[in-house]
Parts: structure tokens; C-alpha cells; sequence
């Protein structure tokens, strides 16, 4: 089977003075950068760099607009209803810190609690842990039913009227499936719950929409969408921010300060002290650009075909196992473990043949507790994968064996 | 479609040499049942290595060495071959030991280094730095269990 990507030329990585063989399939961990990203933000660097919303010259006037603009833009990509929903971020885990602390951190009590899932990332565990530690409230964990996806019926079970917030992911980083997030975040918000969605695997499918989903708080890193690492997105529904305050605190976020009080800014802005990451910005809204260009459809019907490609070809291997049943879906990503060879062998193997792979916990070593693991290894597709990799992909995954395996 | 193996590559085969497999695949030490005197467990976070190391210290001498868990072939080898070369060396001598075999599994000058024949199979290991802390982990494990308790 021929299935070739029309993109891969534009991934300089690729090119005979880089890695020419370099088979990249971890993609779920951090996409590679297209070249019209990384043109950008030289661009921006060279020849229009200054500091944003401060400086009462043209060049600075000039970047505090390039910024506004893409969160303009960026409400567009999640369909949220205005600008002043959208906060600038350094990534998916500091944005769910921000929620954490600017907000829930203000209605907690030792009588409330925290609901996830089984398959979170550390960073949408570890402040919601922190916090109910802090506090004496309790966390709940709802469980996965066989195909790895949320039990919406389970997780009902563990809604009481003391329930505070739920903060699953829209896709999880290890299983890479969709959960019910519309029907759980309808039911929440009938239910007064709080809902953040962590949406860092989810975004590279693109046909986001908060508003429809109905969530409170959608979190989002750009270097998942083909953008640099050091930016990242908080969506806060219209209204919520005025509840919020800032956890951070500095220079940019206030309208009034006296040595002894502050009065700080409305909106988005005042979670933004310090100094804007302005080169991620433009390197986010120029890789949004490119993935609009496009087209969200095409780019999904591309990752789906080959992605189907991938799943029969692994499933024709009998020494290796997925960590949950697949389905009918074809996640972007796809985790398993091999009989009796060690995922970092599995790993080092791949990685000695040119092809990356994540091994290891991933991040989120409760799931792999919950499945009766150490470790799994991980491979997830991106604009530049096509069949060579995965057939690439197969012939390491046996050899490893051949070598590797114990009788 | 069934994949037939195509020739594993030299790079692959540096590593993962005939002597290292071997220990990995019928390791010394490995669930063996001693009267342990000592234990400690090691873990590698990144990559999931998981052992535990035990020993059997009688009159200052090691006397049993026995370690369990789950781990890579790298990580169960460099274990298998600690059993071997520890069993029935004096503590007294064992930390000088250990950190000379740490600086052989660090090194990339492995053309320069004397060591004893048993632990050649780990020469090969500095060349891949990603795979040192697997290497590294049973030995500093065996220091958590016995030198630091």
C-alpha cells in the first residue's frame, strides 16, 4: 500500500544535510517544525522583535497587535466566542496549574472533590492531587472501560453534590482515543461541576469547538500543533476569568499598585505578568496558518488512512500486544508492549535504526499501574509519516524480537 | 503479511553482543534464593526500570548476590554480571570496585581502558549514553543496599 505525505517537504529535519533516514514517530510527545514556523519566528526575531503592551513606541504597538491578533485567531481554532477567553500560556501543564490556583484553589474545601480519569497525564494529576492534599479534599479517579475510553456511566457514579471540578483529557496521551467529553461536560455543567478539559493530544486533530462542548477550561500546548515548545493556551469561558486571580503576580497585570495593595487588570492580560513569549506566538499562529492551508480535512483524512495502515500492520505481529483493545477508531498514536523484551530494548533497537519511538511511562504512571504495567512504547504520526515508516517501523519491531526475545 | 527479519545492523549488534545477550537471557543471580542480609530497590523513572538487589554479607565478605525485577536486556545483563564479579569480594573493596566499573560503563574511550574480562560485554555500553543509566542502575543499587544501609 502507497500512502505517501504531500508534507514532508516542509519539515526541514528531513533535508540531506539533517536527518535524511530520521524515522519520527513521536509526534504525540512533540511535533516537528514545519519550515514557514520557523521562518516566522526568524522573522519575528530579526526584524520586528520588541516588548509587547508596554512599550508606547511603534515597533512595541506593532508586536502588542501581532499578539492580540492571534488570540483572536486562536479563538477562532477552539470556536470560543470571544478574544478575552484565550490566556497565553507557556504550555498544557502550566495552564492547568493556572486553573488550579487562580481559581479552584479559591472554592476547595476538605469537603469537596476532585474527579479525573484513570488515563491522566501527570499534569492533569499532579495539581489536582496537590490541591485535595492541601486541603483534605478527596480525589476521585473514574475508571476506563476495555477499549481505554472514560465510562461516562462509572464516572457518574462518582458525581455527589460535593463534587467540585472534573479534569479529564480529551484524548489521552498513552491510549490516544476520544472520550465522551461533550456528553460528560453537558452533564457537569447541568450539575454545577466545574469541567477542564486538557486538550494536548486533541488539538493536531483540529474541529475543536468549546462552546459546543461545553467546558469551562480547555488547555492546549503549541508544540503539539507543529508550534514551538514555551507557548501554550488556556481557554476560560466568557465570565469565569472575572472570578479568577492571578497566581502568578508581576510586571503587566495591574492597573493600580500601591506598596501596600494591587488592583489588577480584567481579562486575559492579567495572567500574563512578565513579559509576553511574543517568538512562540507568532510561531504558533504561523503554524495554525499552515495547518489551515491545509485544510483540517485533509489532514485528518491523510493521518486516518495511514493510521489504519499502521494498526493492521502491528496487529499482524503476535508478540506484541496493545495496552488496550483497539477499536474501530484509528487513534493518531498506539501504544503496546512486547512479549518478554523490555520497552527501552524495544526503544534502543528502533532508535539504532533511525526510528523514534517513545518508551517508558509517558508520563503517567497511574494508567500504567492501572493496566498492570511498568511501561509501555509508544508510536504516534504526524503531518510527515507515510507507509515507509511504518513498514520501517515493523521490520525493527521484528528484529528486536529475533534478537531480543527469551524462549 | 508476515515480516521476515532483515539483517539487524552492526550498530545494533555493538550493543547488544553475543556475551551481553547471554546474560541477559540466562542471567546469574536472577530470583536466586539466598539468606540476604542486605536489599534495596533501584529504579530508572525515565524508562521504567525496576530492580531489587540483595546480598548475603558474612564476615565482611559478600557471599550471595541476588537481584529481581523488570528490566532490559542492558539493565539485566550489567545486573547478571555483578553477581558474578562481587560474589565473595570483600566489602571493604567493593566501593572502589564499583566506581571503577561505573567510570568503564561512562566511558567513550573504551580502546584505552583495562578491565576484567567479565565485564567487557559493558565497554560497549558507553557508546550509547542514553543506555549508561540503565548499565548503571544494579551497581549503584548494590551501594544503596549495602554500603549506604
Amino acid at each position: 500500500m502507497s500512502i505517501v505525505s504531500p508534507w514532508k517537504q516542509d519539515f526541514p529535519v528531513f533535508n540531506a544535510d539533517a536527518y535524511p533516514n530520521l524515522c519520527y514517530l513521536d509526534s504525540a510527545a512533540t511535533c516537528l517544525t514545519p519550515k514557514r514556523v520557523a521562518d516566522a519566528m526568524y522573522n519575528y526575531q530579526c526584524y520586528s522583535h520588541a516588548n509587547s503592551h508596554k512599550g508606547l513606541y511603534y515597533l512595541s504597538a506593532n508586536v502588542t497587535e501581532k499578539v492580540e491578533y492571534a488570540r483572536t485567531r486562536i479563538a477562532e481554532f477552539l470556536g470560543a466566542s470571544s478574544l478575552n477567553e484565550i490566556v497565553f500560556t507557556s504550555g498544557t501543564t502550566e495552564s492547568l496549574n493556572l486553573v488550579a490556583y487562580s481559581y479552584i484553589e479559591t472554592k476547595i474545601t476538605s469537603k469537596s472533590n476532585i474527579i479525573i480519569s484513570a488515563a491522566e497525564h501527570h499534569a492533569n494529576l499532579l495539581p489536582w492531587q496537590r490541591l485535595c492534599q492541601q486541603y483534605g479534599a478527596s480525589l476521585r479517579v473514574a475508571p476506563l472501560n476495555d477499549h481505554g475510553i472514560i465510562d461516562f456511566s462509572q464516572l457518574v457514579t462518582l458525581i455527589d453534590s460535593d463534587t467540585l471540578l472534573i479534569a479529564i483529557s480529551q484524548s489521552a496521551n498513552v491510549i490516544g482515543k476520544f472520550n465522551p467529553i461533550k456528553q460528560i461536560c453537558q452533564y457537569a455543567r447541568q450539575n454545577n461541576i466545574i469541567t477542564v478539559i486538557d486538550g494536548a493530544q486533541a488539538v493536531s486533530h483540529g474541529n475543536i469547538n468549546v462552546d459546543d462542548l461545553e467546558c469551562d477550561f480547555y488547555a492546549f500546548s503549541g508544540h503539539k500543533l507543529y508550534g514551538p515548545t514555551g507557548c501554550g493556551v488556556l481557554y476560560c469561558r466568557m465570565g469565569l476569568i472575572e472570578q479568577m486571580r492571578p497566581y502568578q503576580v508581576g510586571g503587566g497585570i495591574i492597573d493600580n499598585v500601591s506598596y501596600q495593595s494591587s488592583h489588577y487588570l480584567t481579562g486575559p492580560l492579567k495572567f500574563e505578568s512578565g513579559s509576553h513569549n511574543v517568538v512562540s506566538i507568532i510561531g504558533l499562529l504561523a503554524a495554525l496558518d499552515y495547518l489551515n492551508d491545509i485544510s483540517w480535512q485533509a489532514i485528518n483524512a491523510y493521518l486516518e488512512r495511514l493510521s489504519g495502515y499502521m494498526q493492521k500492520r502491528l496487529a499482524e505481529l503476535n508478540f506484541i500486544h496493545p495496552i488496550v483493545r483497539s477499536g474501530d477508531s484509528a487513534p493518531y498514536l498506539y501504544s503496546f508492549q512486547m512479549n518478554k523484551v523490555h520497552c527501552h530494548d524495544v526503544a534502543s533497537m528502533l532508535d539504532i535504526e533511525g526510528i523514534a519511538v517513545r518508551a517508558g511511562h509517558h508520563c503517567a504512571q497511574p494508567l500504567h499501574k492501572t493496566l498492570g504495567i511498568n511501561a509501555s512504547v509508544r508510536v504516534s504520526l504526524g503531518l510527515y509519516n507515510d507507509h515507509t515508516d511504518i513498514d520501517r517501523l515493523i521490520t525493527g519491531l521484528t528484529n528486536t524480537y529475533q534478537l531480543l526475545k527469551i524462549e | 503479511m508476515t515480516t521476515q527479519p532483515s539483517k539487524i545492523s552492526n550498530d545494533a549488534l555493538q550493543l547488544y553482543q553475543e556475551v551481553l545477550l547471554k546474560h541477559h537471557k540466562t542471567p546469574t543471580g536472577f530470583e536466586v534464593e539466598i539468606n540476604n542480609t542486605h536489599s534495596a530497590d533501584g529504579v530508572n523513572a525515565a524508562c521504567g526500570d525496576e530492580i531489587v538487589v540483595y546480598a548475603q554479607v558474612e564476615a565482611g565478605t559478600i557471599t550471595a548476590l541476588g537481584f529481581s525485577g523488570d528490566s532490559c536486556a542492558i539493565c539485566r545483563a550489567s545486573a547478571s554480571i555483578m553477581c558474578s564479579y562481587l560474589t565473595n569480594v570483600e566489602v571493604d573493596q567493593v566501593e572502589a570496585i564499583i566506581e571503577h566499573t561505573i567510570s568503564i560503563i561512562n566511558s567513550t574511550h573504551t580502546d584505552e581502558l583495562i578491565c576484567a574480562e567479565v565485564l567487557q560485554p559493558l565497554l560497549a555500553v558507553g557508546k550509547f549514553p542514553v543506555r549508561r543509566q540503565c548499565a548503571i542502575l544494579p551497581w549503584r543499587t548494590f551501594v544503596k543496599a549495602v554500603l549506604e544501609s
